[in-house]
């Protein structure tokens, strides 16, 4: 597969769950080596979208390609170079932990050693409750678990539905360092969903956001971010300075609150770094920038 | 398809539910043969009671191969409750628990993962078949000794202990055989289910339903009793009859692998058209 050559490509996708139309008219691409985010309200189709992808449900109408071969009539092949993780991680709850790992490995066509299963249980955080039944493993013992098997056979590309559901904040870090190794070391191409907005923000290169079935929009991160409007918590030291470089600038920045040097702002994401520069050569101290989850505002603005 | 069939296999016996057949059978089993043995040869004078004027029984009549005969009788309504139990379960339980979800991520063709799953299913009800058989049989030959059998099937039938071993074989293959429709029944439900509860429930209210209908002789049930499944569950008997009746139970036979035929067929034809929503 060359570098950024389409690992994924839908065409006119449609699918209907009764009278709803869950995936409607989708068009998408993901090229290799890109985190492609997708993120959308409850409801939106993400979910049935991850399962189109890997042929859990069949569409309605419409096309699906991966790694250049139809789904349709390539699906064990391109399976096999394809990690997933859907919904919540489910298991043989009477299987213990290794078991359950020894047996997909098998399923995927491979045959490892002992050694390899307890690394990859190592690398999950698992190791020492490789032989207890799943059925006694939390919840995100369970995410971690699901992790473990996306990426047991050394997929070229995952495709992971809220891979961090119900980790706590340090297995949240964890996961999000996981995707980005995988990602930038090794080439991995990675489609997620997610409700965590913030989590899109940090790691995805590309986003895709869906409404009742449909493309909102679709772009780079950076691009979004850049043409939506970010609340920006501003602290200096010249307060009335500041004030009036502020003003200066009428149309581009709009002061929200302003309380003793501590300002927040509405403006354009680019231009933030501009204004930047205007209070320091204006000689105001500027002690902090804090961006107000910037993708959130963007995402709430288009849903 | 070997690596499948030995993932489902290993499945199916890691799991506790499918030791309840095997449990339950043997409780029975043992209760019917206590049974006989505390009250069993009254109860067989009783009923020869009539014909002692006529004939001169010599020899021991309550055998161990009555006993398995007697055993025989009662169970086939049991066991397949027992079956639909474990087959009712392959696909939907899966769908229920989820992990359907993560076989079906993996490069496994969905008519290869079903074909696993069936035969494993088809491989149980031999397996629940053959442990009643064995242990009807053994524990009778234990309790009750060896001798000729005595059976009341078209007419009273002296069947002599050398022809019994093949005899009770063959009734026990073909009920394995009728077992079998009962399995795919369960299982083409289990297919078009994501809980297990209710491929179990109907499949054993189509067959309470379908039972009372080929058992019923009212005019419009004869015309549908030779298509049901049912009528050929009991047919087991044919093959302790003076003249074992070759074409008809060939028939039957026929029959049975035809209802099973069609019941993976359409099991398949849900199944590759599944969405997994689950």
């Amino acid at each position: 597969m060359t570098a950024h050559a389409c690992i994924i490509e839908t065409r006119a996708l449609q699918k209907w769950y009764g009278g709803i139309h869950a995936v409607n008219d989708l068009h998408l691409q993901v090229r290799a080596g890109e985190v492609y985010g997708v993120l959308g309200p409850n409801g939106s189709g993400k979910s049935t979208l991850l399962r189109l992808l890997l042929g859990l449900v069949r569409p309605d109408a419409g096309t699906i390609t991966l790694f250049g071969l139809p789904l349709a009539t390539h699906h064990n092949r391109i399976l096999r170079r394809v990690g997933a993780l859907i919904d919540k991680p489910d298991f043989y709850e009477y299987l213990s932990a290794y078991h359950n790992l020894a047996l997909l490995s098998r399923l995927s066509g491979l045959r490892l050693e002992r050694q390899q299963i307890m690394t990859s249980l190592e690398q999950a955080g698992l190791a020492a409750r490789a032989h207890s039944k799943v059925k006694t493993f939390s919840q995100g013992m369970r995410q971690r678990l699901g992790l473990a098997q996306a990426l047991l056979h050394d997929p070229e590309l995952l495709i992971l539905d809220e891979p961090t559901n119900g980790l706590d904040p340090q297995g949240v870090a964890d996961v999000r360092a996981l995707l980005l190794r995988l990602n930038q070391e090794q080439g991995k191409t990675v489609l997620l969903s997610s409700h965590l907005l913030q989590e899109i923000e940090w790691i995805a290169t590309r986003v895709l956001v869906l409404r009742q079935g449909q493309t909102v929009v679709e772009g780079a991160v950076r691009d979004l971010l850049g043409r939506s409007s970010a609340q920006v918590r501003l602290v200096v030291d010249e307060p009335q300075v500041a004030r009036r470089i502020l003003e200066d600038a009428t149309e581009e920045v709009q002061v929200l609150e302003a309380n003793n040097g501590h300002f927040l702002l509405s403006m354009a994401w680019d231009q933030v770094p501009v204004l930047n520069c205007h209070l320091v050569e204006a000689g105001v101290m500027v002690r902090a920038i804090i961006p107000m989850r910037s993708l959130e505002a963007y995402f709430l603005s288009i849903t | 398809m070997t690596t499948l069939l030995w993932i489902e296999l290993e499945k199916l016996f890691c799991r506790s539910r499918s030791y309840i057949a095997f449990i339950a059978i043997g409780l029975i089993v043992g209760v019917i043969e206590w049974g006989l043995r505390l009250e069993g040869r009254q109860g067989l004078e009783l009923m020869i009671q009539n014909l002692q004027e006529a004939f001169l029984f010599q020899g021991n009549l309550l055998n161990g191969y009555l006993v398995t005969y007697l055993v025989l009788n009662s169970l086939w309504l049991h066991v397949p409750i027992l079956i639909a139990l474990v087959t009712g379960d392959l696909v939907s339980g899966e769908a229920q628990a989820g992990t359907l979800r993560l076989l079906l991520t993996r490069p496994v063709g969905r008519l290869q993962l079903l074909t696993a799953k069936y035969l494993i299913g088809l491989l149980y009800t031999a397996l629940v078949v053959a442990f009643l058989a064995l242990t009807s049989w053994g524990m009778g030959r234990l309790c009750f000794g060896t001798g000729d059998l005595i059976v009341f099937y078209q007419t009273i039938n002296m069947v002599p202990e050398a022809e019994l071993p093949w005899r009770f074989a063959a009734a026990f293959a073909y009920g394995g055989l009728s077992m079998g429709v009962v399995a795919s029944l369960a299982f083409f439900f289990s297919t078009l289910a994501n809980h297990s509860l209710g491929p179990i429930i109907t499949t054993v209210a189509i067959l309470i339903g379908c039972t009372i209908i080929s058992t019923i002789e009212v005019g419009i049930f004869r015309t549908v009793q030779p298509f049901l499944f049912t009528t050929y569950l009991s047919k087991w008997q044919g093959f302790f009859a003076l003249e074992v009746q070759g074409e008809e139970m060939g028939l039957a036979i026929g029959i049975l692998v035809g209802h099973m035929a069609v019941l993976f067929a359409g099991a398949a034809g849900v199944f590759l058209r599944k969405d997994c929503t689950t």
